[in-house]
């Protein structure tokens, strides 16, 4: 934790040590320093990534403890700060703040199954989530994993996804909106509710189900997963609200009046996210 | 301390010699409305201000500042350091010290705001009691006339026109150790006289308004007529929120050649925190284009709800202090106490 008199608003150094192309327009970045080295976070928290004299930009995190070194993954947005950083080289300098917001309560879920629904670059936080399980493989039932992604280019961390297909006391699930004859592929195809739907477990009161993608596709996985059996406040969601400070002070991602996405989340159940008008926009 | 009374020329006298020791800044007049100014001298105070056009909030959230620098090469950071010279505003109006109040409890809650809570810890705040309502006075209605603590003294003037001050803080009392001869310590004899000054003070600031049933009406949701309402005629020019005490919104945004004496050299970034608005659309813009709130109606609820749900389930108190500035800078006519009375159906 930070110390309560420290100054949030002033990020710590990180040099660049690596960059990896995830997908066409993804990359990650490798990070380094002594403070990111002592920086202690858990799946569902995010920072925020400086680059001095650009701007701060929320960025959930994807990486784990049990993984070495640290390493953000960004989407060129076409805006400021994301695509300044795509142009960003190896030994480059970005300030960091954080771990930022609430965790997913991992220890709450022991014992139970859990469902990942990884639309898009939503995947990135829940790969965390994933890591974080398959570590403490023992503390859960069955896993279920399901990735979406708008065509076959666009998934990331594919060796990761396929490492995890590969694994007996795991279940993977792949689809793409949509692709092209020369592009495709011969796993599924189709909107991620495709395979929701048909996920249709005898007990679903023993599943936890972990979602994050774009706001529009909860509302839509929601009502499947309803269908099926399974009530809101099984579902977690990461939200994206636009952030400035982090801190729960800026007011920028307060939703309804009552919640900082920031501090009372980003993580929150499907249930608290219909509660606030305007939650799931 | 007991409390003790000071006639209005010795209360010049007072601030005469305040002004030698500290900066003092007081409600002068100026363009046909009052405003917190650094005064030279006592003469200086428009003493008939019924409240300034902006509250004192811009003396401890700066309109724009710079929280830090660093190098677009190296980084670096090096926090600024806020003038924490010791400073005394003098007239603060109970509803302002109520804010105030609040946003303390904002800038401390959580993560330590130390541009915000050093600035406050330098600054002394000698309020002026209000014995009639302003212009646009609601406070009694938003239970923010009379804060208990956020001042260090507080001045209350009697029915004779004499002046009761009362101290509440140490710094405080300390501040009139050494000018006790201007004053007279009270006595029982002035009891009924400070009873009938509060009792007629406390008549003037019963609530206009029910709020008791607010929460639950809000929290039932029957409240979109009302922005829907609002959504035709309001600008989202964001006055409202620069001059409410209570809003306290800002942007952080990362500058290059941000080095005054160096102009030129674009590796030396700054970032900087303004004043912003939640009612404007950008505030919700994020890159890629997606607005989350991209709706008038949409602001105008969490603007609402904000200060009517949001800050009284967090903070304890109402995230309106009732000053009505909303009301006197509003370019369309919006009056929040006409909001308030549709929610609550009086």
């Amino acid at each position: 934790m930070r110390k309560p008199r420290e100054n949030p608003y002033i990020p710590f150094d990180a040099t660049i040590t690596k960059i990896v192309d995830l997908n066409e327009e993804s990359k990650s970045f490798h990070l380094d320093s002594s403070e990111l080295r002592k920086m202690i976070y858990q799946p569902g928290q995010f920072i925020q990534v400086t680059v001095y004299g650009v701007g701060e930009v929320a960025i959930g995190i994807t990486d784990t403890i049990y993984d070495e070194g640290f390493e953000v993954a960004i989407r060129n947005t076409g805006g400021r700060v994301t695509s300044y950083l795509h142009t960003m080289k190896v030994g480059d300098i970005v300030g960091i703040r954080g771990p930022l917001g609430k965790p997913f309560p991992m220890d709450d879920f022991k014992g139970k199954n859990l469902l990942f629904i990884c639309a898009g670059i939503g995947f990135w936080p829940i790969r965390a989530c994933i890591k974080h399980v398959i570590n403490h493989r023992e503390d859960y039932g069955k896993l279920l994993a399901i990735f979406g992604v708008r065509n076959p280019s666009l998934f990331t961390y594919t060796d990761e996804i396929e490492s995890w297909m590969s694994r007996e006391d795991m279940k993977v699930q792949r689809t793409v909106d949509s692709c092209s004859d020369e592009d495709c592929w011969d796993e599924n195809v189709g909107l991620i509710t495709s395979l929701t739907d048909d996920f249709k477990p005898q007990n679903p009161e023993d599943w936890i189900i972990l979602c994050c993608g774009p706001p529009v596709a909860f509302k839509f996985i929601g009502e499947s997963l309803n269908k099926n059996g399974f009530n809101d406040d099984q579902i977690w969601v990461s939200l994206e609200r636009k952030m400035k400070c982090g801190i729960g002070k800026c007011n920028h991602c307060l939703i309804h009046g009552t919640r900082y996405v920031c501090m009372d989340g980003p993580v929150f159940t499907l249930g608290e996210a219909r509660d606030m008008p305007g939650g799931l926009d | 301390m007991i409390p003790r009374f000071i006639s209005q020329e010795a209360l010049k006298e007072w601030v005469e010699h305040l002004i030698t020791q500290f900066s003092v800044y007081a409600p002068v007049q100026e363009k046909g409305d009052y405003d917190f100014a650094k005064i030279a001298h006592a003469e200086e105070i428009a003493f008939d201000f019924d409240r300034t056009r902006m509250s004192i909030k811009g003396f401890f959230l700066k309109p724009e500042e710079k929280l830090m620098s660093a190098s677009a090469s190296k980084g670096d950071p090096v926090a600024s350091s806020p003038d924490t010279s010791k400073r005394i505003i003098f007239g603060a109006r109970p509803c302002d010290i109520t804010a105030l109040n609040l946003t303390d409890n904002v800038f401390v809650k959580d993560f330590y705001d130390p541009y915000y809570m050093k600035r406050r810890q330098s600054t002394i705040i000698i309020g002026i009691r209000c014995t009639e309502k302003c212009r646009t006075c609601f406070c009694g209605t938003m239970d923010s006339n009379n804060p208990l603590t956020g001042y260090d003294i507080m001045l209350t003037e009697m029915d004779t026109g004499e002046i009761l001050i009362q101290a509440g803080s140490d710094n405080g009392e300390k501040l009139f150790r050494g000018s006790r001869h201007l004053t007279r310590q009270s006595s029982e004899e002035d009891q009924s006289l400070i009873l009938k000054t509060f009792k007629k003070i406390t008549e003037t600031f019963t609530p206009d308004i029910p709020t008791t049933g607010l929460k639950a009406i809000i929290d039932l949701g029957r409240t979109e007529f009302l922005w829907k309402k609002y959504e035709k005629i309001c600008l989202s020019c964001g006055q409202c929120v620069f001059v409410c005490p209570t809003c306290w919104c800002f942007d952080v945004k990362e500058i290059v050649g941000a080095d005054e004496t160096d102009f030129g050299n674009l590796d030396k970034t700054a970032r900087i925190r303004r004043w912003a608005s939640c009612l404007y659309k950008d505030y919700h813009t994020v890159s890629g284009g997606h607005i989350f709130m991209p709706t008038v109606a949409s602001r105008l609820e969490n603007y609402y709800k904000h200060k009517l749900r949001g800050i009284p389930e967090k903070f304890g108190v109402w995230g309106c202090v009732g000053c009505g500035r909303c009301v006197s800078t509003c370019p369309v006519g919006i009056d929040i106490r006409e909001s308030l009375k549709e929610l609550t159906g009086d």
